[in-house]
């Protein structure tokens, strides 16, 4: 995929995408919207998607299904998750629910936010506090930003995490002031205007006096007037008598905090590579502002935008663990119950190899997130990844146990021959975006495969499987897997 | 290596055998095992073992729990059944038969412990040996092909001694047959032994050793599997030693324990063994040392006579009870003797300190006042006395003392209406006298209106303690409902039902299945997120772990020390369908 | 917590470094430091004794009465205790560290505290691992030292299910726990050694880039793939033909620090390392248990340091020992010891002030029948983060502390 250093027209970008002769709608559109829009897709998803075009496919991903039963299973985890107190529960929690919901753009949108006000159980030590707050993300993962971000500062995980408990007239606390302008809405320097702060260690100061006086009891803010601290408040240039509800309104009321959540959400759904410039992103801005901050709009436009589908963007980030992980248990159907009529695959495991990639949700390294991009490889992760897809193709490993095998894949999809499931394979996991050379090395594997010798209290059929499921892996080994 | 290893063992141990003849001792695969090994063990019948393992009606169940069936269904457990068929056909006979054909006469175990690597040996006592000898060509001819697959460069080479052939790789693997046996090790003077035994040089086998004959009492022929270990020898081994000689328990241990290390000490040996009865299982532990030549200290705290301990109490919804003897009067009597002096002027000067606290009464009296026996059971409770309902559900547990002098019950009243005096104005608790049938429970109870802060899950209200006496009992129950159901017990009882024991516990599994079904909400969760089963499904699992737990019947441990040996007993009554 | 500032700060480095990412290597914010007093390619091995180790039976003031007088089963018998000065020496059990303070290797800080000590395992060891006494303790001084060299790769080496370390907590990426060299191996499910070759033939020569591609982020995946392929495979050809040059003793530290010999050898860049020991509880019968857990810590080290000394590792290598508390200078009733605080540290190194520094606590000036400390755990630290690593103590220890006399003189 060239990385053309070319200007784009920021009017072009966010157009409507229309498939032509030139941007086909093709698989690999598919594959490029299904790993940035939910977590990967299992072959039925890709070929109905092809079927659909992209109208209808993105209709569908921005509503979701409704299902009562995830819900109401929802509902019987987290409550024993939040009782037992049990933090270390929380991200095999969310996996599982990442992995079967039907809405999965809902819940890529809640780690979005998760990582942007980043939120860590090590400091909170509450599930119940935490599952709250992710609630809250995911009830405004589709919505409203200013509601979001009104409601957030008085979210109990937020207030034990920044310190707005301990928040008194004449002591007052600036972590959240100073969390809520440089990191959840302002950014430091303006986006348009580069040399420009957005605000000044004296706007903190001022803004820290308006959240004094809130405290947490029985799990829920309380404000108490006499920690308050009423007095006037100047803050971005606005006099009054400011509380926590007015610094919010006056934060979204800068156009700099359009532009910071936007390019946020351009490097998360659109490029990491893509320079992200003000000219680019003024259109988008202008319609977060206008529309008083409809997120969901905002996704929607980007999604079915031409910059979305164009051949600049396409595997421009690189995968996250999650996304690494799920993608494949997606595509090897671990996460549906007709296919494995024992049962479909647990995340315990899958959370704790998470752990090790760098990425235990609900425990962020810092206020700031987890970096990403690049910083999710290095020599030690990488080697990590792989043997993690050793793990979830090999059926021998106990933690994963036959639930996402190739082998019964390729028979479920009717593929006999060698190359029918290298080409299975390919175009499952990587969309076709494959050099010829490295196709042509995997079909001469299964060729010499063949005819080497297995232990001989092996039937052919294991012989065979065996072989497929080291197809399965190798593919999954080959550094395009790692992007995005 | 160690993946040759578990071919070879996966291989062997596969063979279940029809039904052994207890073997005679001149073909006991045993005595080929040389004395310099310091662990013995036998598999006695394995095909007895296998069929166990496969029908038996707790394992049956256990298979049936999806979220353990999955275990089994692996690639790896496929291969190895995969290994099997293809042993069946190559040997031309299923696998029961070859069981009988390749290990009838047993299954024996050697272990040399040395500062390192250890060194084993394995002896298969074959009933077939042209089969035998077909399976070790096979086996070699397997492991042979997956060295060379894996490119190792090494193969079974033949080697000879004394008109014996055997087997090996480098100094790594030895693979003999002998007659009908079938002898692997890891240690060439291992297989030198075995085979001068073999050739008719009994002396330096196993079996001849003195302290191994001993304990052939201790290693019954009907037994399933059976283990021993020469404690003389590795009490000698440097680490091991160091440690020995250094551990005196701490006094208050000593009372407890203090028996027990001292027989160890002084046996050479330690046996145990497991055998089955139906659909019930006895383990045990034995050493062949006991009362008689035991230390003054230690034999203090064992009973004169043959009551060990007092009969079981199971109230419904037991989940345990435990039944032992404790003479705290003579610890007090020996107070000097057995602490140092500090310690003693310590307790002497609480002693002191502390009589007022317990209303007058004095400690060294009221141990001299309570008695030698003691019992402790915990059970679920049913109906709970309060409207408010804690977080975490605890079960109710009683302490039933023994009274040498009825003036106890009259000091332990002062002493724990006292307490509760104290606790009364910290928790507000309430003194009711509940009657039960003509004994008199005193009992405390929560009050449901007040709030404290130091406990917000509400755990207090798990609790209603009280306590009574029934004859020479004396009873201190955490809630009021084990109280009556106690009560109701001892005034039944037939206190001379006594077992030579010194301490028993019981399991009762209805009870330990009670606790599973209230801790559905926590295994589901587990289920869900571990196993991803669907909620239905997972609900299913739980009932039916908690049905199968239920079928276990009972879990029963006992001590005992007899004049000259001393047994620790392991039983699981399963109930007979 | 991490201030914004550092974060901006690192993301840049994460920027510029990515250019040339190497496996365990080197970055520009790395080469930035070395120019930095004492901050050359250094490595620091911290050996936790978990437990709170009995200070005054390890580093014994032997011909003091009172030592006598306060450890009337527990005392070492004079002529076995290996001498450091005419008046302090080493349990008998500690050949190996007296080998090397013959080697002049061995510094021994005594009387190491800090105040108002708390007697809870669990307080006084997240005190000694987050560097602070504050009532919140959520990052590591390792793990806060780390952000400063972020190009330092560390381990934890773990024992089995061991979850990490406080200490390491706050470091920019996650500290690896490993157990053994099989963690860097690319694990692949094959039938025999040449479907083995073939599929890492495969898997590698993925790797390399074709002719024709110019996207900047698959080049950074392949070149972190090659990189990671390449040192997978030195590293499992180290694990073949590792020959130490002093035989280890077969003890479970000493397998973790062999491990550790492997990783440095191997020339990856390694330069922290985290272990722990257990069992150093000693309430009841001490002599054995106590004896025995010496002797393990002292030859593990003492193998490791020469093992390395004799690859040319000696000046860059410095092993540090410490525990969350000494333990009461009167034994028991129980011929043991209960919990107490002032206890001396071991430093191993090349470039350590070899001997004794500091005075042994007064075994008669008690502090509620606890030795005094006189030197606070953080003024070691301190040199150790300024003097050994270059990373600026202050930050990553709040406030300023006179760094401890642990080095000698350039």
């Amino acid at each position: 995929m060239p990385d053309t250093p070319q200007a784009i027209d920021p009017r072009w970008a966010w157009e409507r995408y229309r498939p032509t002769d030139a941007a086909p709608w093709d698989i690999k559109r598919v594959g490029h919207l299904y790993r940035r829009a939910a977590f990967g897709a299992s072959w039925q998803e890709l070929e109905a998607a092809l079927r659909d075009g992209p109208e209808r496919t993105i209709d569908n991903l921005l509503r979701g299904r409704a299902d009562r039963d995830a819900d109401e299973l929802w509902t019987l985890l987290s409550r024993g998750t939040s009782q037992a107190n049990n933090g270390e529960q929380l991200p095999a929690l969310w996996l599982y629910r990442m992995l079967q919901s039907p809405h999965p753009l809902r819940e890529k949108m809640t780690l979005f936010w998760h990582n942007h006000f980043a939120t860590s159980n090590a400091k909170v030590r509450n599930a119940g506090y935490m599952i709250g707050q992710y609630e809250l993300s995911r009830r405004h993962a589709l919505g409203s930003f200013r509601t979001l971000l009104q409601e957030m500062s008085h979210d109990p995980a937020m207030m034990v995490w920044l310190d707005t408990t301990q928040s008194r007239r004449g002591q007052p606390n600036e972590n959240y002031a100073r969390e809520l302008m440089e990191l959840f809405s302002l950014g430091i320097n303006n986006i348009r205007r580069p040399a420009e702060r957005n605000y000044t260690e004296q706007d903190i100061r001022e803004a820290a006096r308006a959240f004094t006086g809130w405290s947490l009891q029985n799990g829920q803010a309380v404000f108490r007037e006499n920690e308050h601290d009423d007095g006037e408040k100047n803050v971005l240039g606005q006099r009054g008598r400011w509380q926590s509800r007015d610094i919010v309104r006056i934060c979204l009321e800068q156009e700099a905090t359009s532009f910071f959540i936007v390019r946020k959400l351009f490097r998360f759904l659109v490029s990491e590579t893509v320079p992200a410039t003000a000219e680019l992103l003024t259109p988008l801005a202008r319609q977060f502002r206008e529309s008083d901050y409809d997120f969901a709009a905002l996704v929607e436009r980007v999604l079915r935008s031409n910059l979305f589908f164009s051949a600049q963007v396409h595997r421009t980030r690189i995968k996250a663990p999650v996304d690494f992980a799920l993608g494949i248990v997606r595509g090897l159907e671990g996460h549906l119950e007709d296919a494995n009529p024992q049962h479909r695959l647990g995340t315990t495991a899958l959370a704790s190899a998470l752990d090790g990639l760098g990425q235990k949700l609900f425990y962020p390294p810092s206020v700031a997130g987890w970096d990403g991009g690049r910083a999710w490889l290095n020599g030690q992760t990488f080697l990590l990844r792989q043997n993690l897809a050793l793990a979830l193709t090999s059926t021998t490993d106990d933690r994963f146990g036959r639930r996402t095998d190739p082998a019964a894949r390729v028979r479920r999809h009717h593929r006999g021959t060698d190359a029918a499931q290298v080409d299975f394979f390919v175009r499952l996991f990587l969309q076709n975006d494959v050099p010829a050379s490295a196709r042509t090395r995997i079909t001469d594997y299964m060729k010499n495969a063949a005819s080497r010798s297995y232990p001989a209290f092996w039937t052919s059929e294991d012989a065979a499987d065996h072989r497929t499921r080291a197809l399965a892996h190798m593919v999954l080994c080959l550094p395009e897997f790692q992007l995005d | 290596m160690r993946w040759l290893f578990s071919l070879t063992a996966c291989v062997i141990l596969l063979v279940p055998p029809l039904s052994a003849r207890a073997g005679d001792s001149a073909r006991d695969p045993v005595r080929l095992i040389p004395a310099q090994v310091e662990l013995v063990a036998k598999l006695n019948r394995p095909r007895d073992l296998l069929e166990t393992l496969t029908k038996h009606e707790a394992v049956k169940g256990l298979m049936k729990l999806e979220f353990l069936s999955g275990y089994f269904d692996g690639t790896n457990s496929r291969r190895f059944l995969q290994l099997v068929t293809y042993l069946e056909k190559q040997l031309g006979h299923d696998r029961e038969d070859l069981l009988d054909r390749l290990a009838g006469r047993g299954a024996a175990f050697g272990l040399e412990l040395n500062e390192g690597k250890p060194k084993v040996l394995l002896v298969l006592g074959a009933r077939d040996e042209k089969t035998l000898a077909k399976f070790l060509d096979l086996t070699r001819g397997l492991i042979d092909q997956e060295l060379e697959r894996q490119e190792q460069h090494v193969k079974f080479t033949r080697g000879e001694r004394s008109g014996c052939v055997f087997w090996h790789i480098g100094k790594e693997v030895f693979l003999a047959q002998l007659g009908a046996d079938l002898v692997v090790t890891n240690k060439e003077k291992l297989l030198h032994d075995a085979i001068d035994i073999h050739k008719g040089n009994d002396s330096a086998s196993i079996s001849k050793l003195a302290s191994f004959e001993a304990s052939q009492k201790h290693r019954p022929d009907q037994s399933l599997v059976w283990l021993w270990l020469d404690l003389q020898r590795v009490r000698a081994i440097p680490s091991v030693k160091t440690v020995f000689d250094s551990l005196t328990p701490d006094p208050q241990i000593l009372v407890l324990v203090g028996g027990l290390f001292d027989v160890v000490k002084r046996s050479d040996y330690v046996c145990a063994s497991i055998s089955q009865d139906g659909p019930s299982f006895h383990a045990r532990i034995a050493l062949p040392q006991g009362r008689e030549g035991m230390s003054k200290a230690a034999v203090m705290f064992l009973p004169d006579d043959r009551n060990g301990s007092l009969p079981m109490l199971q109230p419904p919804r037991a989940i345990s009870c435990t039944s032992y003897y404790l003479d705290l009067g003579k610890f007090w009597d020996h107070r000097r003797e057995i602490l140092n002096a500090k310690q003693a002027d310590n307790l002497e000067g609480i002693e002191k300190k502390s009589a007022p606290f317990l209303g007058g009464v004095k400690i060294g009296t009221l141990l001299k006042q309570a008695g030698k026996y003691h019992r402790i059971v915990y059970a679920e409770q049913d109906k709970s006395p309060y409207k408010i309902k804690p977080a975490t559900p605890i079960g109710a547990f009683a302490l039933v003392l023994d009274m040498r002098d009825p003036a106890f019950a009259k000091s332990m009243n002062s002493i724990l209406r006292g307490a509760a005096l104290v606790g009364g104005i910290q928790f507000g608790l309430r003194l009711v006298e509940e009657k039960q049938g003509e004994h008199t429970l005193v009992t405390y109870y929560f009050p449901e209106d007040k709030r404290f802060d130091a406990d917000v899950n509400n755990i207090r209200f798990n609790f209603c303690p009280c306590f009574t006496h029934v004859g020479d009992q004396f009873v201190i129950s955490s809630t009021l409902e084990l109280g009556r159901d106690l009560i109701d017990l001892l005034e039944k009882e037939n206190r001379g039902d006594t077992s030579p024991a010194t301490s028993r516990t019981h399991i009762y599994a209805k009870g330990v299945a009670d606790n599973v079904r209230k801790a559905e909400g926590a295994l589901l969760t587990q289920f869900v997120l571990s196993q991803g089963l669907s909620a239905k499904s997972a609900r299913q699992q739980v009932r039916d772990l908690a049905d199968l737990v239920e079928r276990l019947g009972q879990l029963q441990f006992g001590l005992e020390y007899g004049a000259n040996d001393f047994r620790f007993d392991i039983r699981w009554l399963m109930e007979r369908k | 917590m991490f201030t914004r500032r550092d974060f901006l700060k690192r993301s840049s480095l994460v920027a510029l470094g990515s250019s040339m990412p190497a496996f365990l290597g080197r970055t520009a914010a790395w080469a930035q430091n070395s120019e930095r007093p004492g901050a050359r390619d250094t490595i620091l091995v911290v050996v936790q004794l978990t437990g709170g180790n009995d200070g005054l039976n390890t580093v014994i003031p032997f011909t003091d009465d009172n030592y006598a007088r306060l450890r009337p089963t527990l005392r070492q018998p004079r002529e076995q205790i290996h001498r450091i000065t005419d008046a302090i020496g080493l349990h008998p059990a500690m050949n190996g560290l007296k080998q090397v303070l013959d080697d002049n290797s061995l510094c021994v800080v005594q009387g190491v505290g800090y105040p108002n000590p708390s007697q809870s395992h669990f307080r006084s060891m997240d005190i000694w691992q987050a560097a602070s006494t504050s009532r919140e303790l959520n990052e590591g001084w390792v793990g806060k030292a780390l952000r400063h060299v972020p190009a330092a790769s560390s381990f934890h080496l773990a024992n089995q299910n061991e979850a990490a370390p406080l200490a390491l907590t706050g470091s920019p990426v996650r500290v690896p726990s490993i157990t053994s060299l099989q963690d860097f191996q690319l694990r692949l499910e094959a039938s025999g050694s040449a479907d083995r070759r073939a599929q890492q033939g495969i898997i590698e020569s993925a790797a390399n880039p074709t002719s024709n591609q110019s996207s900047s982020l698959l080049d950074f995946v392949q070149r972190t793939a090659v990189n990671t392929y390449a040192s997978s495979r030195r590293l499992q050809e180290i694990g073949r033909t590792y020959e130490p040059r002093v035989p280890y003793p077969a003890s479970g530290l000493a397998n973790h620090l062999r491990l550790a010999a492997q990783l440095i050898d191997g020339g990856l860049g390694a330069r922290l390392f985290y272990v722990s020991i257990d069992g150093f509880d000693t309430h009841a019968g001490q002599a054995g248990t106590h004896t025995n857990l010496l002797r393990e810590v002292s030859d593990a080290i003492s193998a490791f340091y020469r093992d390395l000394a004799a690859r040319g590792h000696r000046d860059r290598i410095l092993i540090m020992t410490f525990s969350e508390f000494g333990r009461r200078a009167r034994e028991n009733g129980s011929r043991g010891t209960d919990h107490g605080s002032a206890a001396p540290m071991f430093l191993v190194g090349g470039r350590v002030r070899t001997g004794l520094v500091g005075a042994h606590p007064s075994l008669t000036e008690l502090e509620d029948g606890n030795l005094r400390h006189h030197t606070d755990f953080r003024q070691v630290y301190a040199a150790i983060l300024d003097r050994w690593l270059g990373v600026p103590s202050r930050q990553v220890l709040g406030q300023a502390f006179e760094p401890a006399d642990v080095f000698r003189q350039a």
